[in-house]
């Protein structure tokens, strides 16, 4: 009898998972992967949290988040998708996305977007960037990173210097602020990790007529440096490097510019709103501001939408429970609250509205430059496989010219062989 | 016959773990070197011969000759000052005195540091416009003004080496300590005897005890300098102007910034083919030192 009982029990025990594998089919509870990227142990507080109040209001639909370490994440998650593991959700990033679409491992979420409404409720950029890669709609931005010059308005107002509106503004401003022998120069520049994306903003507003698909040709097909605008523009940022630019730049990182920044070394600086986040507990807002990226001899500033947003991936089961939680991470509220945490900007129209954040101080100058009848968006050709190498040979190309070892001729010649042979 | 058969069984776990986490992913590596495999394309793999490795070769942008020599001087000079140093350390700390035991925790603790992060902060000490290296140099009256440790070429392979020899000395130090520990007091009171100084019984007695330890560490050392882009990548990645590309920091480069595991795998295959000769030949030379004997 004790013998029955104990087989009795050892049975229940092991098919009692089975039934409660059964109840919880009967209550359709939908578990869903989500792959974050840009992980910090910061922002993955912010996701847990958003994640626990859309699991209140979902009680179905429960969200596993997986947060590989930021270097690696970008190749794990393709890893994950290319194995065909269980991935629902991913975020992804401006220069990695297009990987992922040619590879076909992300869902066509068209005809979702549309009826959501996505034109009524994203910003303008937020709608081209997701628009960047073709006629199929794969994601959905989630921030949008836009270059802005930050300025130290104390340093500035001590020289009596006036905020530049225009490139040839901001170097006689550059000209004016520094003075080497005492430790002041102008601007942080970047010297590695990808300074294409600083200097081309810096550059392009020189050159007219670009094409607005990609930002290194001009609409007639030359390459935009190899235009007059476009040697104009170098030898300018050459000539800035030179007379009042640290020579330790050629290796600066972001770190290092933000570090340049706080410290009053380098009173310029061209960067993204993130870097909001960076410098906000260092400096005090009245000691310093943005501005829209000055214009140049075109009339125009042209700035590209950098992103990062959310995308289902094509081997999901939970296709439908998949976009309403990417419809609900890029709500107007949670929007707001992540990009608050973040610095860097919402695409919800309604995240401006209801965070004062976005709305006044520093961030006007995204805002106004976002509208500005002056700014026209273009875009790095990120579905160009030749783009991630171009990063290499740009940094290469510059930082021997920077440190005196080829003309500004010769890098215009090995950037522009580059993208036209 | 039968306990032959249940050996073998017994070792089918083994062969299972090391052939699935070892040597597939090696020979996988090895397949990826001769296939185009971009993740730009992932719908298009296909062998293309030795396309990748001539790619790599001929590369204006890595510029192969200068990242070989490059390799060379990193591991060169980061090889034998973690040696001599590693080596002058444990002799230091062989006889017992007060504290050793928490004074070696401080010394070796620098081994137990991620490179990537001995990377970072080594490089703020080297920052040309904020470093405190530069700082402490001024003062000291060796220098007038900034040194671009990292900024200029010249000196970039200079810094990122003296921060793989600060990371590197206590390997050195735990590993030879050790070895010299169980150097028989005897032979050294026989040397003695004999009239041998210090100098000679260093040469005589405690390096030719020690030889062993010394063969393994060095080749051991010798493959994962080589094979290791971390400190570089947090200080440099590999500039100003590729004057510190290595191999191992243009491998990541192709993988992790191009996304080219093809021309990734076909470096990563060169740096195998390196390193096996080079152990081939020292294994044989130190061999043979070891027969003349």
């Amino acid at each position: 009898m004790k013998k029955l009982l104990t087989i009795l029990v050892a049975v229940a025990l092991l098919i009692s998972p089975v039934f409660a594998q059964g109840a919880a089919e009967k209550n359709d509870t939908v578990t869903l992967t989500f792959v974050e990227v840009m992980t910090s142990p910061e922002r993955t507080l912010v996701l847990e949290e958003a994640i626990a109040a859309f699991e209140a209001e979902n009680p179905n639909i429960k969200i596993d988040l997986v947060s590989p370490p930021y270097e690696q994440a970008e190749t794990k998650l393709a890893s994950m998708l290319q194995a065909g593991q269980d991935v629902d959700i991913c975020e992804i990033r401006d220069n990695s996305v297009a990987t992922l679409i040619n590879a076909g491992l992300l869902a066509d979420i068209g005809s979702q977007v549309d009826s959501w409404g996505a034109k009524d409720q994203l910003v303008e950029a937020a709608l081209l960037a997701g628009a960047s890669m073709g006629d199929t709609t794969y994601f959905i931005p989630q921030y949008l990173y836009i270059k802005g010059l930050m300025v130290r308005t104390d340093i500035l107002k001590e020289k009596g210097i006036a905020l530049p509106k225009t490139l040839d503004e901001f170097y006689a401003a550059c000209a004016a602020v520094a003075d080497p022998a005492k430790g002041q120069y102008s601007l942080a520049i970047r010297g590695k990790g990808t300074p294409c994306k600083t200097t081309d903003i810096m550059m392009l507003p020189e050159v007219a007529n670009i094409n607005e698909d990609n930002l290194y040709f001009t609409k007639d097909g030359t390459f935009y440096l190899n235009t007059e605008g476009g040697k104009k523009a170098m030898n300018d940022y050459l000539n800035l490097f030179k007379n009042s630019s640290p020579s330790d730049a050629v290796n600066w990182g972001y770190a290092e510019q933000i570090n340049g920044f706080i410290s009053g070394t380098t009173p310029f600086l061209f960067q993204d709103p993130d870097a909001v986040g960076s410098v906000k507990d260092a400096l005090d807002e009245s000691q310093y501001t943005v501005i829209p990226v000055p214009t140049g001899a075109s009339g125009k500033r042209y700035l590209d939408y950098g992103f990062a947003g959310l995308a289902v991936a094509e081997n999901s089961k939970h296709k439908e429970e998949a976009f309403k939680f990417i419809q609900y991470m890029v709500s107007a509220e949670v929007n707001a609250r992540i990009c608050e945490f973040y610095g860097a900007l919402p695409v919800n129209k309604g995240a401006y509205e209801i965070s004062d954040m976005f709305s006044m101080g520093i961030y006007k100058a995204w805002s106004d430059a976002i509208s500005g009848e002056d700014t026209v968006f273009v875009k790095f050709p990120l579905s160009d496989p030749r783009f991630t190498e171009y990063g290499t040979v740009h940094m290469n190309a510059m930082q021997n010219m920077l440190l005196g070892k080829a003309s500004v001729d010769d890098t215009i010649k090995i950037l522009s062989d580059f993208w036209t042979k | 016959m039968k306990d032959n058969k249940w050996y073998a069984v017994m070792m089918i776990p083994a062969l299972l773990f090391i052939g699935l986490l070892i040597y597939f992913p090696l020979a996988k590596g090895v397949q990826m070197a001769f296939q185009n495999y971009n993740l730009f394309n992932l719908k298009d793999i296909h062998y293309i011969g030795l396309e990748n490795f001539k790619n790599v070769i001929k590369s204006t942008n890595i510029n192969f000759l200068q990242v070989l020599w490059n390799t060379v001087l990193w591991v060169f000079f980061s090889l034998v000052f973690q040696f001599l140093l590693g080596f002058l350390l444990a002799m230091m700390l062989r006889k017992p005195f007060p504290g050793r035991s928490v004074y070696c925790g401080f010394v070796f603790y620098t081994w137990a540091l991620c490179g990537f992060a001995i990377g970072l902060i080594w490089s703020w000490l080297f920052n040309g416009q904020f470093g405190v290296i530069n700082d402490l140099l001024m003062k000291a009256g060796i220098i007038k003004s900034n040194i671009g440790w990292l900024s200029e070429p010249k000196w970039a392979m200079v810094s990122v080496v003296i921060t793989n020899v600060w990371y590197g000395v206590p390997y050195f130090g735990i590993m030879l300590l050790a070895a010299l520990q169980s150097v028989p007091k005897e032979l050294y009171e026989a040397a003695t005897i004999d009239g041998c100084g210090s100098v000679q019984q260093l040469f005589s007695v405690t390096i030719p005890y020690i030889k062993p330890t010394i063969v393994s560490t060095v080749l051991l050392r010798t493959m994962w300098i080589m094979n290791f882009p971390d400190i570089i990548y947090a200080m440099t990645q590999g500039g100003p102007v590729n004057s510190t590309n290595i191999l191992a920091t243009s491998m990541v480069t192709k993988v992790f910034t191009e996304y080219d595991y093809g021309q990734g795998s076909a470096i990563g295959v060169i740096i195998m083919v390196f390193l096996l000769t080079y152990s081939i030949i020292y294994l044989k030379v130190m061999k043979k030192s070891e027969d003349d004997l």
